[in-house]
């Protein structure tokens, strides 16, 4: 089974195209290193415009102003750290190296150290790689730091197992240390 | 809020592609909204990690995005499936009943799997 004979017709049922879309995406994340400010401001929109829906459907239910807010800024999860993640999926950052399941060794322990406890030490896991000739492990610590920053609903527990699917981590949800 | 489930890994995509071929463009916060009240107020979307779901999806070609105003006459960005969407869940839903049918095979009391 699965020997080749030569045979150059398409496996029965690899998707075609997907990875034409593969190479769209990177494309349009590589795109995304650019105009950054822009489209900063355009999702500071887009968020503002969900908070302002959110918070109306919560005074409508009867909320208080304030506990309107709080309480659509507390599934949101924060603005800051949902622009962090989006900003991740949308530029070519190192970090995100991770978000496509191929992360470098140390940046991979990173994100499971960091959901292992706070008491991770990062620099520690840079010192054993730091032989490796060419190999810049600053990404590592930006991965520790991004992660302390995400909603706490959603920092990775086993980011490369959550990673392996078809949609990534974005829908993960496990337990945050970094509080 | 407290007794409800979170999106199981890597369903968000297929109920955000499933809710946009129903009821057409809309917006986050609408798509999230419907996910929930689909779910019967059983799943709590992850408002924060909605939108990068949404960009990948864009990434992907999958959906399309365009600055519309809502019904309350506030300006939003509004996601519309693109027929490569539509194709991705076809594909998609029928993964996932292979995968329940298979899962539900181990599950049914009684029965020898031949």
């Amino acid at each position: 089974m699965g020997a080749d004979n030569g045979d150059r017709r398409k496996v029965p049922g690899t998707r075609r195209g997907s990875f034409v879309r593969w190479l769209r995406a990177c494309a349009l994340r590589l795109a995304g290193m650019f105009r950054k400010q822009q489209r900063d401001l355009e999702f500071a929109a887009e968020m503002e415009s969900h908070l302002q829906m959110h918070i109306e459907d919560n005074l409508r239910s009867g909320m208080s102003t304030d506990e309107a807010r709080r309480t659509a800024l507390t599934r949101l999860g924060g603005v800051e750290p949902a622009k962090e993640l989006y900003r991740e999926r949308r530029s070519c950052a190192r970090n995100s190296c991770r978000a496509e399941g191929a992360g470098c060794g140390t940046c991979r322990r990173a994100a499971h150290g960091h959901a292992a406890g706070p008491r991770f030490d990062c620099n520690r896991s840079r010192d054993r790689t730091r032989s490796r000739p060419g190999h810049d492990t600053s990404h590592c610590r930006r991965t520790v730091r991004s992660e302390a920053r995400r909603p706490c609903d959603t920092a990775l527990g086993h980011p490369i197992n959550s990673v392996g699917g078809k949609h990534g981590l974005l829908d993960s949800r496990a337990p945050c240390y970094a509080r | 809020m407290g007794n409800k489930k979170d999106v199981w890994q890597g369903t968000l995509a297929l109920m955000v592609l499933k809710t946009l071929d129903t009821l057409g463009p809309l917006h986050g916060y609408g798509i999230a909204r419907r996910i929930e009240q689909t779910s019967g107020d059983l799943l709590a979307v992850n408002y924060g990690t909605l939108y990068p779901a949404l960009l990948k999806l864009e990434q992907e070609g999958y959906i399309r995005s365009e600055w519309g105003v809502s019904d309350n006459n506030r300006k939003a960005k509004y996601y519309k499936l693109t027929r490569a969407g539509r194709k991705q869940l076809e594909r998609e839903a029928r993964e996932w009943e292979q995968t329940t049918a298979i899962v539900a095979r181990f599950l049914a009391p009684g029965e020898e799997v031949s």
